[in-house]
């Protein structure tokens, strides 16, 4: 019964950086943010951020369940655009409805090449942006279209002194917690960890993967939502940066590329994180190109982090 | 007599690779209730046989009769489901997960309205491993285990699941004796309630906890024994006394100049055993490094190629020399041949130019990174491939293509076109013909006769013995024996990597 204190600390993430550290960059971010302005906690002005950070938090979350089971999404960033033109396109109940399924069927459409074919997720996710990208550009050719009232009273409203998103926040993480102690949930981890210990344990290993892409296509379902929201129109486009900001975000928040380790608060945190500068920068006006450099670089410099604590073993 | 119905049973069993019969034609059983262990030389066949009892391989002849059943061959599934299981050296765990979630992977996960119970599975987890005084918190991260608490993990998963069948192969290598102790002791609780056991054992004195031991060479179920204590003279006597099936050059007399300081000097080397390893090789020496196989030897090749990280210090011709990365050994004129040498060592999809030409590309076959002309490149690989009596229809042909007595001549020759001076042989007639053997063992005496030192390592006994001027034996990751002249002879080798002490 010796568990050392070192591994408490270090935790299932912690593969880049400690999760402890990143909830410290959040707290700084949060305190700069009030620095700027002090209305923060106060509504409406938490409420219009937490939805304004609300994307970028599910799209981590969605790119780090796929992560888990060493996959990779390239295809986010399309289908936040497509569901902002399915929301910007219907009636409040069935533009949701319409949303979620959408989510559900690209999820589980990339996972069918990836788990069945065996195909590299990197390829199917990159072509089937393409397709999705098309689709989007169908539905709605240029931006524009409304997003129902009652979706946009629901989103902006308040519950329990906390705005929905918060709540939309929590819920998860706390289903998340529930979903890691079921067998799924462990086996998500167990394959993404060592294939080859999870199937000769018995594990079915192709219905969990495909399932982990559902999974994540529910969350990036979710995040178009809250977009779509925040914006109130929809827009075939809108979406190309998230596929960069779901990577960021859940690489920042501890996920490995290499599958089996991360949770779902370290994604939260990478989103929080990934969100706020991204915001950050857009209200200090700084333009759309140098936000890609520093988003760029910030992803860049958390996988350095990684490589640098790994070390030198394949030296040539 | 106990019914057929309980016995694992392998009738007329043979497997091939490539041109070498893995085993042939093996016929045994095993009861329930008893423990039987397997005991031979490296490629005696064990590890075949565990396979194909575990269903990772096929048997090309034969059946596995199994509760009565004969299969014809076994898939990992169908193996799960008739309840066998296999504890190997190589083990198979998820390093993120904790020792309770590895143990209950999968299978059996105790459940409630669909959520996995972590308080029954970390306490049942903790009085399996506190039974086998595992000193191991059932919370922890697995990645975070010794190899030996990993070991035991790998041992409580199989006492947890009760299996009809349950194989241990070298299950116990990293382990205390105390804590083998332990672990036979479990083993053969579990044979008392009607387990059918196989046990595989690099550890001599582990064979008194079988019921008896089946001994295997060269493929071939040789004998038996049953009476215990165990005949460990008679064991070995068993594992040895082959007819010499390939022919080995005469031995010639190395010509050694005791002025000269050794060619390569080792000292201070901790690999991970007892105590630090020092030894040196001579000009045209070849010195073997023997041992049963996982005993430190790939691992000692390996640093001194500089692809693994120990502390230790290396002479070269008296100066001392860091070898850090492959490049640096190469400079140092170092070649390296790993035992496999598919993965390793050749691009078996691309041509016989380009895999002749890799090692070389360094400095022998570029100037300022650009490749020379084809003319000296050409004339290079002819070279090479007329030394080496390399078969083959031109440089254009596919590696894969060729016999693996021919890729081996390769594997080696592309060394040989930048003129090393010591050469690093990992079991370098493994699995290739008796003529093609036959032609290595003669151009490895040319290369010493020139001047090369050779580390040879082997699976082949008779090999060291006829091949080896001197030959050093590992055993868990420590030299407890060196042998030579008439000193070298089988009996003291095969006596010496079981036990592991010298005779």
């Amino acid at each position: 019964m010796n568990i050392n204190i070192r591994q408490l600390w270090e935790e299932r993430a912690g593969v880049f950086v400690p999760l402890i550290t990143i909830w410290i960059v959040v707290a700084v971010l949060i305190l700069l943010y009030y620095g700027v302005d002090t209305t923060l906690f106060t509504e409406p002005q938490l409420g219009n951020t937490a939805l304004a950070l609300t994307p970028y938090v599910f799209v981590a979350f969605a790119q780090a369940i796929v992560m888990l089971t060493a996959g990779i999404d390239l295809s986010i960033g399309a289908s936040i655009s497509l569901i902002t033109c399915l929301m910007a396109t219907h009636h409040s109940g069935t533009a949701v409805v319409l949303s979620v399924f959408a989510g559900i069927a690209i999820g589980l459409w990339n996972g069918t090449f990836v788990v069945f074919l065996r195909m590299p997720a990197i390829v199917v996710t990159l072509a089937n942006s393409f397709v999705i990208s098309g689709v989007a550009l169908l539905v709605l050719p240029t931006p524009g279209g409304q997003v129902g009232n009652a979706i946009l009273n629901a989103g902006s409203s308040v519950f329990l002194f906390l705005p929905i998103s918060l709540w939309s926040w929590i819920v998860i993480l706390l289903a998340w917690a529930y979903f890691k102690r079921t067998r799924t949930g462990l086996a998500i981890y167990a394959l993404g960890n060592n294939p080859e210990a999870a199937r000769s344990a018995g594990i079915n290993v192709s219905a969990v993967r495909l399932t982990a892409w559902a999974i994540s296509g529910f969350f990036t379902a979710l995040g178009g939502i809250a977009l779509a929201i925040e914006t109130s129109t929809g827009d075939p486009t809108v979406g190309v940066p998230f596929t960069l900001s779901s990577i960021a975000g859940a690489v920042v928040g501890g996920v490995s590329f290499f599958g089996g380790r991360g949770t779902l608060r370290g994604a939260l945190a990478g989103g929080i994180i990934i969100g706020a500068l991204t915001n950050v920068l857009f209200f200090l006006g700084i333009s759309q190109f140098v936000q890609y450099i520093v988003e760029g670089f910030v992803l860049i410099g958390a996988l350095a982090l990684g490589q640098i604590k790994v070390g030198r073993r394949d030296r040539v | 007599m106990l019914s057929q119905l309980d016995e694992l049973r392998f009738e007329g069993v043979s497997k091939r690779f490539d041109a070498v019969d893995a085993v042939r034609r093996v016929t045994f059983y095993i009861r329930a209730g008893e423990i039987v262990a397997l005991l031979g030389e490296n490629g005696a066949g064990k590890s075949t046989l565990v396979k194909i009892a575990a269903g990772l391989i096929a048997p090309d002849e034969g059946l596995i009769f199994i509760k009565g059943r004969p299969y014809r061959r076994l898939t990992p599934s169908v193996a799960n489901q008739l309840g066998i299981g296999l504890v190997q050296q190589e083990l198979a765990v998820c390093p993120d997960l904790t020792v309770a979630e590895n143990m209950f992977l999968g299978t059996a996960t105790p459940t409630r309205g669909g959520f996995l119970r972590y308080s029954e599975m970390e306490h049942r987890t903790q009085e399996i491993l506190d039974n086998l005084a595992a000193k191991v918190s059932a919370r922890q991260f697995m990645r975070t285990l010794t190899l030996a608490q990993t070991q035991l993990v790998e041992f409580a998963k199989q006492w947890l699941r009760r299996p009809h069948i349950l194989i241990l192969d070298e299950a116990t290598s990293a382990l205390s004796s105390d804590q083998a102790e332990m672990v036979y002791r479990y083993t053969r609780k579990l044979a008392e309630e009607g387990s059918i056991i196989l046990l595989i054992t690099h550890r001599m004195d582990e064979l008194r906890y079988a019921d008896r031991v089946v001994v295997l060479r060269d493929g071939e179920l040789v004998g038996e024994l049953s009476e215990q204590p165990l005949d460990t003279d008679k064991a070995i006597a068993l594992m040895l006394g082959r007819e010499l099936k390939t022919v080995f050059p005469p031995r010639r007399e190395r010509h050694s100049s005791p002025e000269k300081p050794p060619l390569l000097e080792v000292s201070q080397l901790r690999l991970g055993g007892r105590q630090p390893i020092a030894f040196q090789v001579h000009e045209g020496e070849v010195l073997g490094i023997g041992g049963l196989s996982g005993h430190g030897q790939h691992e000692l090749m390996r640093w001194l190629f500089g692809l693994e990280n120990f502390s230790g210090q290396i002479k070269i011709d008296g100066q001392f020399v860091t070898l850090r990365s492959p490049v640096e050994a190469m400079r140092a004129r170092i070649a390296y041949v790993p035992e496999e040498r598919k993965t390793e060592a050749l691009l078996i999809e691309l041509s016989g130019k380009i895999n002749m030409i890799l090692p070389g590309m360094l400095d022998r076959f570029s100037r300022l990174g650009i490749l020379r002309s084809n003319k000296i490149i050409n004339e290079a690989i002819q070279n090479g491939i007329d030394r080496f009596h390399v078969k083959w229809s031109g440089p254009h042909t596919i590696i894969r293509q060729l016999s693996g007595g021919n890729q081996q001549k390769v594997a080696v020759a592309r060394w040989w076109l930048r003129d090393p001076r010591i050469y690093l042989l990992e079991d370098p007639t493994r699995g290739i013909d008796v003529g093609s053997k036959r032609e290595i063992y003669t151009l490895l005496q040319e290369l010493t006769q020139s001047g090369a030192a050779v580390l040879l390592t082997s699976s082949d006994t008779l090999e060291l013995i006829h091949l080896c001027d001197r030959v050093l034996v590992l055993y868990e990751r420590d030299v407890i024996a060196e042998y030579a002249g008439d000193q070298l002879t089988e009996e003291r080798l095969i006596r010496a990597f079981v036990t592991g002490r010298a005779s």
